[in-house]
């Protein structure tokens, strides 16, 4: 009896031990690693990185460099995918799964044979380093497919569509459009941004031909007889929402009997009319004996890739805090002096209001200058913020009306009347 | 039996011996500087002599000169050659060529060939600068979109800044003992100067000095001139001193070879180095990967080593790779470097041979008496030390691990002989022979299958002094085949240790010379005593591989 009682008690031990759940530790597949540096802009789309990876063998310090490369064009950097602390927190989510081998490897378009370094560590373990060609494009691609990041067209609809123009840095009088007729070198540099803005599909404005367009309208509507616009014209002067300026410089020297270059440029991306500075950034060419072209891409997509990822991280900044707009507004003649006071007062409570926050700039004598960031849910343009801004003037200061002198992409300039 | 004070002096000259050897490899061995990246040099054509006091001829030096500029303008340089002009002047400009310092040549050697030298270089440095374009660079932006070659000007500084010059000097040049006697061992080295260009103007400053010596010992041995002729002669050590000159530049760290493994499999390894660096078949590379220690810092760390048995054709496709076997270590990776250790096709070996001997009985006589007499018949093992010289004919024949080989053998064996009509006995004797052969090593890892044949001739001395006065009494040379067949151990890249089964096809011989007090006579028998040294013997030898010639 006890002998079976025994055997019961061994059988069952063994049961439950055979159907306890095994708890399978997975490895992370997180980079061990970290450690990668930019290399180049290789295009639009694509990254050349070096990237350290550590292993047990060669096989598993490949794959850690792999996810280290990555890794480093998510968050690496000073200008990498995950820009903001929402699209870093959704990231965490999916990243077991995301730097899955199978996965990392369809963003790897080129990877080096040789190994630039091999060390065998302390621990035993080994750390190899390779360059690698990490198409970027792709990665975001499937991050605002997965919900991670918006796209640039939806953002920029969501702001309000803004348009890009990108010309030369002009000193004094000098007009941009004749220095692109003139220098080759500054129109192959225009291009090279230009194929990075329609590569990202931003919207982008042709500056002659814009002018031409221009031109075209005014003839037609003096033809027409149509009254001359001149806050119109004057409008048209400011050309884009956006513009991307750039300064380019070529260094010659002699190694020798061959003249080798080197092309230092500079860019920089602001909002024409609230003069709001979006990114600025310098890049360099290699000294290299070739053509003034090749240089000047190097050099170029050293830097504009940058201001790019600047811009769309300003962006993400507007719809969090608002869309920017410049508010100017000129006291009419006849204001006594507790007049201008009510007024001014009256103003800054209504564009408190109205708002998601707001700047004072100057409040002058006759002219008030604010910053405002509207929530674009609200009013998606300035014509919308300024309809509620003067439907609020007329139930607040009924004495006083809000007139428009003009409203230019983000610029209101405003004058207030008595009625 | 061999007495105990002889087996001590042998046991000590073998020894000795050995240590000689092996000191001869206790250089530290190059530290390895990364890839090797082609450097340029420029050749001095003019004998410098450190002393005064050496006599050369003008045919003598200009031999040598080109001796040596043959052998350092190696495949790894691209070579800058200078017009005869340029070169004319600066002898002219060393006002005395004797006694003056080779560090002070460098302010010659700036005011007249340096600009020479730039020229060139700049002539030549875009074509040049393609060997340093990495594989990032060929497909970087600049190298696929761009479709440029995307030569940068750190390329092009490396050019103007990788040039060297290189000037012959004699130290001493030593005669044989009887007045105006030719030159049998020359002392001497090469000066390297480096060209820089880094500032406005170029100049050239004095890095090292590597030296070397010729001697006729190889030559000798491998009859290589006759003695009555002296140009035969001093172009054998001319040649001897070049090529250990080039042995001691491939050991300079900016000059030797190296590079990482591309690939790995098994026990092959292929890297990227061939006919356009000068590699050879046979050639041994050590294997190093980099570590790091507990301080953080990073060194190299040497594994094993590979011998070279396919070497590519980079100059007709860059991309071809050099295969190598492994042959110590093991779990070598990709990435991992090798580095070349250069050593000669040379390999002297230390042997003890087991010979079998068999003594038939018999007897000479002379002056009516007995004067030699093997009693009895006896098969008796001979321990004979040997010492041989193996060369690789891998340049000559394309065939890896072939060997011409070269041995000379002293030894003594146990017998019982009577002398003076049995008046005394002695019970040693001594062997003596010489063989020449060929012999093929099989390697699999660090083991080989060897075999060989060789041909030579033994024959036995018997020495005695009987009443104060000598007596020798020695066998006929023998000659015929032996036949070797056996196992080889590497135990390092210099080192190898083997044991061989040996058999040998020998007439025997009753044919003897009777010596007394070194003078022969004639003796009588109607059975002299046979000597047959046939049979199955074996040997176990060591056998270092030299790191330059003799």
């Amino acid at each position: 009896m006890k002998s079976k009682y025994a055997l019961f008690l061994l059988l069952g031990t063994v049961l439950l031990g055979g159907c306890q759940k095994r708890v399978i530790t997975q490895r992370s597949n997180l980079p061990t690693s970290h450690e990668a540096t930019l290399l180049e802009v290789y295009s639009s789309a694509e990254l050349m990185i070096t990237a350290s990876g550590i292993g047990v063998d060669e096989e598993a310090a490949v794959l850690d460099a792999r996810r280290s490369a990555v890794h480093f064009v998510l968050a690496g950097g000073t200008d990498h995918l995950l820009q903001t602390l929402k699209e870093r927190e959704k990231f965490k989510l999916i990243e077991q799964e995301f730097f899955e081998r199978k996965n990392i490897t369809r963003f790897i378009s080129w990877e080096g044979e040789e190994y630039l370094r091999r060390i065998r560590l302390t621990t035993g373990k080994l750390k190899i380093e390779k360059e690698f060609r990490v198409n970027k494009e792709l990665m975001k691609q499937q991050l605002i497919s997965q919900g991670i990041l918006p796209t640039e067209p939806a953002l920029a609809e969501s702001l309000g569509l803004p348009f890009i123009m990108v010309l030369p840095k002009t000193m004094g009088d000098e007009s941009p459009i004749e220095l692109l007729k003139q220098d080759r070198n500054l129109e192959k540099a225009a291009q090279v941004i230009e194929s990075f803005l329609t590569a990202r599909r931003y919207d982008v404005l042709v500056p002659e031909q814009k002018v031409k367009m221009d031109d075209m309208v005014a003839l037609t509507q003096s033809l027409k007889g149509v009254k001359q616009d001149d806050p119109y014209l004057i409008a048209l002067l400011v050309g884009s929402d956006i513009y991307i300026t750039y300064t380019l410089d070529i260094e010659h020297r002699y190694v020798g009997s061959s003249e080798v270059k080197k092309a230092l440029v500079g860019v920089r991306a602001f909002e024409t009319t609230t003069s709001r500075l979006l990114g600025t950034e310098t890049g360099y060419s290699s000294e290299r004996l070739t053509s003034d072209a090749v240089i000047i891409e190097e050099a170029i997509s050293d830097a504009v890739d940058n201001v790019l990822s600047r811009i769309t991280a300003y962006w993400k900044d507007d719809l969090a805090r608002g869309i920017q707009l410049k508010i100017i507004m000129n006291i009419g003649r006849g204001f006594s002096e507790q007049e201008r006071y009510l007024v001014t007062s009256q103003t800054v409570e209504i564009l408190k209001g109205l708002s998601n926050r707001l700047k004072e700039n100057i409040l002058g004598e006759r002219t008030l200058d604010f910053l405002v960031w509207v929530d674009p849910n609200e009013a998606m343009s300035a014509s919308e913020f300024f309809r509620s801004l003067r439907r609020e003037y007329s139930l607040r200061l009924r004495t006083y009306k809000l007139k428009d002198l003009l409203i230019n992409r983000k610029l209101l300039l405003l004058e207030i009347e008595k009625i | 039996m061999v007495g105990p004070g002889v087996k001590r002096k042998v046991a000590i000259f073998f020894v000795s011996l050995s240590l000689s050897i092996m000191a001869l490899h206790n250089q530290s061995f190059p530290q390895v500087q990364g890839k090797y990246e082609r450097k340029s040099i420029s050749y001095i054509n003019t004998l410098f002599f450190t002393h005064s006091g050496i006599r050369l001829s003008r045919q003598q030096q200009a031999y040598l000169l080109d001796a040596i500029k043959k052998r350092i303008e190696m495949e790894r340089f691209d070579c800058n050659p200078l017009p005869d002009k340029v070169i004319r002047e600066f002898p002219k400009e060393c006002k005395t060529r004797t006694g003056a310092s080779l560090t002070e040549l460098d302010e010659i050697l700036n005011r007249t060939v340096a600009k020479e030298i730039v020229h060139i270089l700049d002539i030549n440095k875009e074509m040049r600068a393609k060997e340093f374009l990495t594989e990032a660079d060929r497909n970087s932006f600049v190298g696929t979109k761009a479709k440029d070659l995307g030569i940068t000007a750190e390329d092009l500084e490396k050019i103007m800044n990788s040039a060297y010059i290189f000037v012959p000097f004699l130290d001493s040049c030593v005669t044989a003992k009887k007045r105006g006697a030719d030159p049998i061992k020359l002392y001497g080295g090469i000066a390297w100067y480096r060209l820089s260009t880094q500032r406005e103007e170029s100049s050239i400053t004095f890095i090292d000095t590597v030296k070397a010596q010729g001697s006729l010992v190889m030559a000798s041995i491998f009859r290589l001139y006759s003695p009555s002729d002296k140009t035969a002669q001093f172009r054998q050590l001319a040649d001897c001193l070049a090529k250990n000159l080039q042995f001691a530049t491939r050991r300079i760290s900016e000059f030797s070879l190296a590079v990482t493994l591309r690939r790995v499999d098994g026990g092959t390894v292929w890297f990227g180095l061939g006919e356009k660096e000068g590699v050879n078949k046979d050639d041994k590379y050590y294997v190093m990967e980099l570590v790091e220690d507990t301080s953080g810092n990073i060194h190299e760390k040497r594994l094993g080593f590979v011998r070279v048995i396919k070497v590519g054709d980079n100059q007709a496709n860059p991309k071809a790779m050099t295969k190598a076997k492994v042959v110590h270590g093991s779990q070598f990776e990709k990435g991992m470097f090798v580095s070349e250790h250069a050593l000669t096709p040379l390999e002297i070996c230390l042997k003890v041979n087991v010979i079998p001997v068999a003594l038939k009985q018999g007897w000479l006589d002379y002056n009516s008496i007995k004067y030699f007499e093997v009693p009895t018949d006896r098969t008796a093992d001979a321990y004979v030390g040997g010492l041989s010289i193996h060369y690789n004919l891998v340049k000559a024949l394309n065939l890896s691990q072939t060997y011409v080989t070269f041995e000379i053998q002293m030894g003594a064996m146990r017998l019982k002989a009577n002398l003076w009509d049995q008046q005394y006995q002695t019970d040693i004797g001594g062997i003596i022979g010489m063989h020449g052969g060929v012999m093929k090593k099989f390697y699999c890892g660090p083991l080989a299958i060897v075999n060989g044949v060789k041909f030579g001739g033994h024959s036995l001395l018997v020495t005695e002094k009987v009443e104060e006065i000598n007596h020798k009494f020695e066998s006929r040379v023998v000659t015929g085949f032996t036949f070797d067949l056996g196992v080889e151990l590497a135990l390092s890249i210099n080192v190898n240790l083997g044991g061989l089964a040996t058999y040998r096809l020998f007439d025997p011989t009753s044919s003897w010379t009777l010596k007394i007090k070194d003078k022969e006579k004639a003796w009588y028998s109607d059975k002299p005593p046979e000597v047959d040294f046939s049979g199955l013997g074996y040997n176990i030898y060591l056998s270092f591989s030299l790191p330059r010639f003799f």
